[in-house]
């Protein structure tokens, strides 16, 4: 999964966790060298602060570990920012996600077939239906 | 006809099957049906509320106002179309309500600890869900939902009006729901519509959500033709959609009804009309619509009840 350009922002807002740094950085010098204003955040603490003071007109790209991306999503979400005001990208295990239809609990899929949901147990068929704001696949039962 | 199937809502107007947006004008213009299973439906609500507040509500942050419209909105209706069950007293700041029915007083303000959707949806039968319009695109943004047929606002929270609808078969990617978003987008305020959507569902139960399918999908593998026509509902949801103008928002409310199967003999028309639409209806849908595992049972109870 990679970011996609959006142009005629304000500012490009640039936030990574740890596990996020690198693909950032290589977003950040592909920016700069377009000579777009930017600003970066790294890290969860101060993260609200810095987002909750930006303008409107900003655009946000996030990098960040796979399974800390969704909560990330949902903070920004809370501060004001829409789904269209931003992109992220989930690192680590490098599979896209399954929502479970019973507990609603998000984890990556491991195979194309059947999963077993960690938290309540249910087997789940991988649907073709995906959330962007979860950003996720729906998890339907298989039993 | 009995007075309860007299205000049924029948759904089918043709005797096939096929998608339309059968829309119609909303007249007169109100949003809210007050039934004889308020009391019975509202219990049953606010339990859900209690107990699967997860699943039966959700809200992104930047709904707040149009939720205070609906507030205004609903509260306005209450108390003009049931004067003997509903008050109201609209001060600058807040919102006094009496509900007689369920001898509530509600105050809504902005300090109230309930979201103003979720406060206003414990006294109304209807489900509600809160689209957002922007950037061209139609967003379920919130929704207080009890009476769910087999899907999960959990999940379909901040999802478009197109991808909200993916798993439809024959609807996702046609004409037809392109249209229908685009009529929903064009929709004025103060000039409501209303359409009736209709499924099956196993025994007398409104609460079907996704989250539960486990438990009552498995009644389906217990209908036969003898018991399909007392277990097997017809499901009716009425739906009507409300420009709100101040956010311009859409507010969508549904308010299901259901009726067993064997009530159909008492109006030989509809009796009719059901059995033929249900033959006609693509194997795809039927089992989208959960009547798959019985239809076969079904079609040989309606040609027994015919008969009869």
């Amino acid at each position: 999964m990679k970011f996609s350009f959006v142009p005629n922002k304000r500012l490009y807002l640039l936030f990574a966790d740890e596990a996020g740094l690198e693909s950032m950085q290589a977003w950040r010098d592909k920016l700069a060298v377009m000579g777009l204003p930017l600003e970066c955040h790294r890290g969860e603490k101060g993260m609200k602060k810095w987002l909750a003071c930006q303008k409107m007109g900003s655009y946000l790209y996030g990098a960040a570990s796979g399974e800390k991306v969704h909560r990330f999503i949902q903070i920004a979400e809370d501060i004001g920012f829409s789904l269209e005001e931003m992109q992220w990208v989930g690192i680590g295990s490098g599979n896209p996600f399954i929502f479970c239809s019973k507990c609603h609990n998000i984890q990556p899929i491991t195979n194309n077939e059947a999963v077993i949901c960690k938290h309540c147990r249910l087997s789940l068929s991988v649907t073709g239906h995906y959330s962007a704001y979860h950003q996720a696949y729906l998890g339907y039962p298989s039993e | 006809m009995s007075s309860d199937l007299n205000r049924f809502p029948f759904p089918l107007e043709e005797d096939s099957f096929r998608y339309t947006n059968n829309s119609v004008p909303l007249e007169p213009p109100v949003c809210v049906d007050v039934t004889a299973e308020y009391k019975e439906e509202i219990k049953l609500k606010r339990l859900l509320l209690e107990q699967h507040p997860e699943r039966c509500y959700r809200s992104l942050p930047h709904t707040y106002e149009a939720q205070r419209e609906v507030v205004d909105l609903l509260t306005n209706e209450l108390s003009r179309e049931y004067p003997q069950f509903f008050t109201m007293e609209r001060t600058k700041n807040k919102t006094l309500f009496q509900n007689r029915l369920t001898n509530d007083f509600e105050s809504f303000n902005r300090s109230h600890p309930q979201e103003p959707l979720n406060q206003i949806g414990r006294h109304v039968q209807e489900d509600l869900l809160l689209l957002t319009q922007r950037d061209g695109e139609l967003y379920l943004d919130a929704g207080q939902l009890c009476f769910p047929s087999n899907w999960s606002l959990a999940f379909n929270i901040g999802m478009a009006f197109k991808i909200i609808h993916d798993p439809v078969p024959g609807l996702s990617r046609s004409r037809l729901l392109e249209k229908i978003r685009k009529f929903i987008m064009r929709i004025e305020p103060g000039k409501p519509w209303t359409r009736k959507n209709w499924s099956l569902t196993v025994d007398h139960q409104l609460n079907t959500p996704l989250e539960t399918l486990t438990s009552w999908g498995k009644k389906r593998k217990e209908i036969t033709s003898e018991n399909a026509g007392d277990r097997i509902h017809l499901r009716v949801e009425v739906q009507k959609l409300f420009r709100l103008p101040a956010t311009n928002s859409i507010l969508f409310s549904i308010h299901t009804h259901l009726l067993p199967i064997r009530r159909l003999r008492e109006n030989p028309e509809w009796l009719r009309r059901f059995q033929s639409v249900l033959h006609d209806i693509p194997s795809n849908v039927a089992t989208y619509k959960g009547m798959g595992t019985y239809k076969k049972a079904l079609l040989q109870y309606l040609e027994t009840a015919f008969q009869a």
